[in-house]
C-alpha cells in the first residue's frame, strides 16, 4: 500500500481546515487578554484593574487575567510592554504619570509616544494636607505664613511629582518648602500626625484622616474639588497654572490594528459603565471620571506637555 | 460588648475558621521552605482574597503572615537555611542542636516560643493599641535615626571573632542597598541604567540567594567532597531519648522567651523596623543575659528561643499604628489595608466606629491564627524533624527549585532570579572566605531605612545638629547606644566568654 497519497490527501485536509478556519482566527480576541499591573497586589491600580476586569471579559467574550509587575512605580511593565507585540492581548495598567511625567525627569527606555491609550478610570484625589491646629484653611495661608516668617518649611513628599509642583509653586513665590523624601502615603501622613514636618502631600491615605478630623485639606492637585471637602481649593483656583491629575491607565503598545483597537476601546467603554468598578472607585474617592479612546488619548499627550513645561519651570 | 460578642461570632464562623486554617497553613508552607518567602507568599495570597469576606480576607492574610514567621525556623534548625531572613539568628543554635540529634526539641522550642511570643504581642494590641500607637506617631525621623544607630551598636556586638570582616560585609551590605533611586531627587544610583534596579536589588533575592542559595552551594561542596574521599556521610538521626521538653527546660528558657517578646514588641512598634532586626536585637539581648554554662552558639535551646518569640512578637506588634488609626507602620501591614480597601472598609481612626463588629472579629480570629499555629506546626514537626535522614542528593536540588521559583514571584520577572543566582555566588565565596552572609544581610535591610531617615532628620532639622536636644526621645536612644558601645567594648570575664561562643 502507498503511503504518499494518503499523506498528501491528510495535507490537504489539514490545509483545508486551517483556511476555512481562518476567518475566524483574524477575529480578536481569540485568546485570554492579560492586563499586566505594574504596581503590587491590592494597590490603588490594581483594585481597580480588577474590579474592571469581569465586565472588560464580558465584553470582549474571553476571559481577562491579571498579572502584577511591580517595579520602578510602574516603569518596569511599561518598559516590558513596549517591546512585545502589537495585538492587543497585552495591556498595562499603570498611573498616568509613569507616561506623562517620569519620562520628563529619568532616562526611559519608553516615552509617551510610544504607546496607544485605551482608557483611564479614575483620579487619584491627590492633595496637600495638615494638622489643623496650624489654623491654616488653604495653602494660600500655609504660603503667606512661610512669607511672614521667613524661615524654610519642611513637607513630606512621596513622588517627584509633587516635588516639581511644589517646587514651581515655592520659586513662584519665594519661598522655602524642602520636601522631605517618604517611603510612601502612609508615612506621610504619619509624619505629618507626628507633627514631625510642617505639611504633607498625599494621593489619598489622608481621606480617612481628613474625614475624621485629624487632619486638614489645604489643596487639591487635580482639576476638580474632592468629594466631601467642598471648601478645599484647586491648585489652579489658588492661582497656579499647573493641574497634576494622576489616572489609573491602561495602554498598548502603539501600532496594533485598528480594529483591535477599537474592540478594545469598545470593551473599556462598557467597563467604564460598570457598577463595580464606579462602586469601587467611590470607595477609594478617585471620582467617576472614566474617559475612553480618542479623549484620553488627547488628554494624556496635554498634559505629558504641561508636565514637561513643570519640569522645566522648577529646574 | 454587644459587638465584641457579635464580631467572636463571626471569627468562629466556618468560613472564618476555615480562611485562618487555609492562611495558617500556607504561611507554614511558604516558612518552612527555604526559597518560599513572605512577601513572595502575600503576592500569590493577596489576589485569593479578593473572594472572601472581609472577615475571611484578613484572617487569611494574618495567617500567611504569622505562620510564615513559625514556620521560618524549620529550615533553619533542618538545613541551616532559614525559611525567611528573621529566622537567620535561629541557625546558630538550632542547626547545631539537629546536628545533635535533637532537632525534635529544637523545632519545639522554636515552636512554642513562637506561639507565645505571637500570643502576648497579640493582647497587647488588643488592649494597648491607642496609647501605643500615639507612641508610635512621636517617632518621627530624629528618633527614627537615632533607633537606627542604637540598634546599629548592639549588632555591631554580633559580628564574631573578627570585627574587621564584620564590618566589611555589612558595610558592602549597605553598599548594595544603595542600588537604586536616591531617595530625596530620584537620581539613578548604580543601576547601569537598568530599570529592574530602579527599585534596588529585589529584597527577596538578596536574602533567598545569600541565605538559602549560598548554604546549598556550600552543602553541595561538602557532599561532593565527601563522596570524592569516600568518608561516609553523617547523618542526622533523632536521639530517641532526648527530643521533649522537659518543665525544667520550660523554666530554664522563659526568662529569655519574656525578654524576646518584650524586645519584639518594642521592635514591631517602631515603624519600619521589622522582625529581622528585632530578631536578631533579641538574640544579641539573650547573649549579653548569658550566665556562665550558656552554650549559645553550640547548640543552646534558649538561642532557640530568643530569636523565634521576637520574630513572632513583631508582627502583631507592627499592626497597633494599623488598627488605632489605620496607618500601616510596617510591609505586613501594608498589605492587610489592602484587603481592607479591596472590601470596602477604610482604615482610619474611626474604623471601630465604623465597622466595630468587623474589627472585634479580627481580633478574635487573630488569636484563633495563634491555636491554629500551635496545632499546624506541632503537628508539622514530627514530619520535618525527619528532614535530617533524607539525602543531600534530594533535598539541594529542590530547595534550588524553590528558590528560583520564589524570587521570580514577587515581581514576576527573570531578573529577580539572575539577581537571586549571582548574590548566592557572591555570597559563597564571602562564606568561604569568612565573611558572614548574615551581617551583610543586616547591613543591606538596616541601610535604606538608615540612609532615607538621616536624610530626612537633616531636611526638617534644616542642617542643624543642635536641633537633636529638642528631641527627647531621640537623646535617650543616644544616650543608651554610647553605654551600649562602652559596655560591649570592655571585655569583661562573662562577656568574653560569652562572645568567644559566638558566631
Amino acid at each position: 500500500m502507498n503511503l504518499l497519497p494518503k499523506i498528501l490527501l491528510g495535507l490537504s485536509a489539514l490545509t483545508l481546515a486551517a483556511t476555512g478556519a481562518a476567518p475566524a482566527m483574524a477575529e480578536y480576541p481569540e485568546k485570554p487578554v492579560t492586563i499586566i499591573v505594574g504596581f503590587g497586589a491590592g494597590g490603588g491600580v490594581d483594585t481597580v484593574s480588577r474590579a474592571a476586569a469581569n465586565a472588560l471579559g464580558e465584553s470582549l467574550g474571553q476571559p481577562v487575567t491579571i498579572k502584577n509587575q511591580p517595579g520602578a512605580g510602574g516603569g518596569l511593565a511599561t518598559t516590558a510592554l513596549k517591546a512585545m507585540p502589537a495585538d492587543g492581548y497585552n495591556v498595562v495598567a499603570t498611573t498616568s504619570t509613569t507616561l506623562t511625567f517620569d519620562p520628563h525627569t529619568q532616562e526611559l527606555a519608553f516615552n509617551v509616544d510610544d504607546f496607544d491609550y485605551i482608557a483611564a478610570f479614575g483620579v487619584f484625589p491627590e492633595a496637600l494636607i495638615s494638622l489643623p491646629g496650624r489654623g491654616w484653611k488653604t495653602f494660600a495661608d500655609t504660603l503667606a505664613e512661610a512669607k511672614s516668617k521667613g524661615e524654610p518649611m519642611s513637607y513630606a513628599s512621596t513622588t517627584s511629582v509633587d516635588r516639581v509642583v511644589v517646587g514651581m509653586i515655592a520659586k513662584q513665590e519665594g519661598v522655602t518648602l524642602n520636601p522631605t523624601p517618604t517611603k510612601g502615603g502612609a508615612e506621610a501622613v504619619a509624619q505629618t500626625l507626628g507633627g514631625h514636618v510642617d505639611f504633607a502631600y498625599s494621593s489619598g491615605t489622608y481621606y480617612a484622616q481628613a474625614e475624621a478630623g485629624n487632619l486638614q485639606v489645604l489643596a487639591v492637585f487635580g482639576d476638580e474639588r474632592i468629594d466631601g471637602f467642598p471648601d478645599t481649593p484647586t491648585l489652579q483656583e489658588l492661582g497656579y497654572d499647573i493641574s497634576s491629575m494622576n489616572m489609573v491607565l491602561f495602554l498598548i503598545p502603539k501600532g496594533a490594528p485598528d480594529e483591535v483597537k477599537a474592540k478594545l476601546t469598545e470593551a473599556f467603554g462598557a467597563a467604564a459603565k460598570d457598577l463595580q468598578l464606579l462602586d469601587t472607585l467611590k470607595k477609594r474617592n478617585m471620582g467617576s471620571f472614566v474617559p475612553v479612546g480618542e479623549e484620553i488619548s488627547t488628554l494624556i499627550h496635554k498634559q505629558s506637555e504641561q508636565f514637561k513645561a513643570a519640569v522645566e519651570a522648577s529646574k | 460588648m454587644e459587638n465584641i460578642l457579635l464580631g467572636a461570632g463571626d471569627a468562629f464562623s466556618l468560613t472564618a475558621i476555615a480562611a485562618v486554617f487555609g492562611g495558617i497553613l500556607l504561611g507554614y508552607i511558604v516558612g518552612v521552605v527555604p526559597g518560599l518567602s513572605r512577601p513572595a507568599a502575600l503576592a500569590v495570597a493577596v489576589p485569593l482574597t479578593y473572594y472572601m469576606t472581609p472577615i475571611a480576607a484578613i484572617a487569611f492574610l494574618v495567617g500567611v503572615t504569622k505562620a510564615s514567621a513559625a514556620g521560618g525556623a524549620t529550615g533553619a534548625i533542618m538545613l541551616n537555611t532559614p525559611g525567611e531572613p528573621s529566622s537567620a539568628a535561629t541557625c546558630y543554635d538550632g542547626y547545631p542542636l539537629a546536628r545533635a540529634g535533637k532537632a525534635a526539641k529544637a523545632l519545639k522550642i522554636a515552636l512554642y516560643s513562637s506561639v507565645f511570643g505571637d500570643m502576648v504581642s497579640t493582647l497587647v494590641l488588643i488592649a494597648l493599641a491607642m496609647p501605643l500607637a500615639s507612641f508610635a506617631l512621636k517617632m518621627g525621623p530624629v528618633e527614627m535615626t537615632s533607633v537606627m544607630i542604637f540598634a546599629l551598636t548592639f549588632i555591631a556586638a554580633l559580628s564574631g571573632t573578627s570585627l574587621t570582616k564584620g564590618l566589611v560585609s555589612g558595610i558592602f551590605g549597605i553598599l548594595l542597598a544603595t542600588v537604586g533611586l536616591d531617595p530625596e531627587s530620584a537620581t539613578p544610583r548604580l543601576t547601569f541604567g537598568m530599570i529592574e534596579l530602579f527599585d534596588g536589588i529585589p529584597l527577596v533575592s538578596a536574602t533567598v540567594g545569600m541565605l538559602a542559595f549560598t548554604e546549598m552551594l556550600v552543602q553541595a561542596e561538602a557532599y561532593i567532597r565527601a563522596r570524592k574521599t569516600g568518608e561516609e556521610i553523617q547523618k542526622m538521626e533523632l536521639l530517641p531519648d532526648d527530643n521533649g521538653v522537659s518543665l525544667e527546660e520550660v523554666r530554664e528558657v522563659a526568662p529569655t522567651a519574656v525578654r524576646s517578646t518584650l524586645v519584639g514588641i518594642a521592635a514591631g512598634i517602631i515603624p519600619g523596623l521589622g522582625p529581622t532586626i528585632g530578631a536578631f536585637l533579641a538574640y544579641v539581648v539573650a547573649k549579653k543575659f548569658a550566665r556562665p554554662g550558656d552554650r549559645y552558639g553550640e547548640g543552646d535551646i534558649k538561642g532557640v528561643a530568643a530569636t523565634e518569640a521576637a520574630d513572632n512578637a513583631v508582627l502583631p506588634a507592627s499592626f497597633i499604628p494599623l488598627f488605632a488609626i489605620g496607618l500601616p507602620g510596617s510591609v505586613s501591614a501594608a498589605i492587610l489595608v489592602a484587603a481592607f480597601m479591596m472590601h470596602g472598609v477604610v482604615p482610619g481612626p474611626l474604623v471601630f466606629e465604623q465597622h466595630p463588629r468587623l474589627m472585634y472579629g479580627i481580633y478574635v480570629s487573630m488569636l484563633v491564627a495563634s491555636f491554629c499555629m500551635l496545632i499546624v506546626g506541632r503537628v508539622g514537626l514530627t514530619f520535618f524533624a525527619r528532614i535530617g535522614s533524607v539525602p543531600a542528593v534530594i533535598i539541594i536540588p529542590m530547595v534550588i527549585v524553590f528558590c528560583t521559583l520564589g524570587s521570580f514571584l514577587e515581581h514576576h520577572a527573570m531578573f529577580s532570579v539572575y539577581a537571586m543566582v549571582v548574590l548566592g555566588v557572591v555570597g559563597y565565596f564571602m562564606q568561604r572566605y569568612g565573611y558572614s552572609v548574615v551581617t551583610f544581610l543586616i547591613g543591606f535591610v538596616i541601610g535604606p531605612l538608615f540612609e532615607l531617615s538621616l536624610r530626612q532628620s537633616i531636611i526638617v532639622t534644616n542642617h542643624r545638629l543642635e536641633a537633636v536636644l529638642q528631641h527627647p526621645i531621640a537623646l535617650g536612644f543616644l544616650v543608651m547606644s554610647v553605654a551600649a558601645a562602652i559596655f560591649f567594648v570592655k571585655p569583661a570575664g562573662k562577656l568574653a566568654q560569652a562572645q568567644q561562643t559566638g558566631v
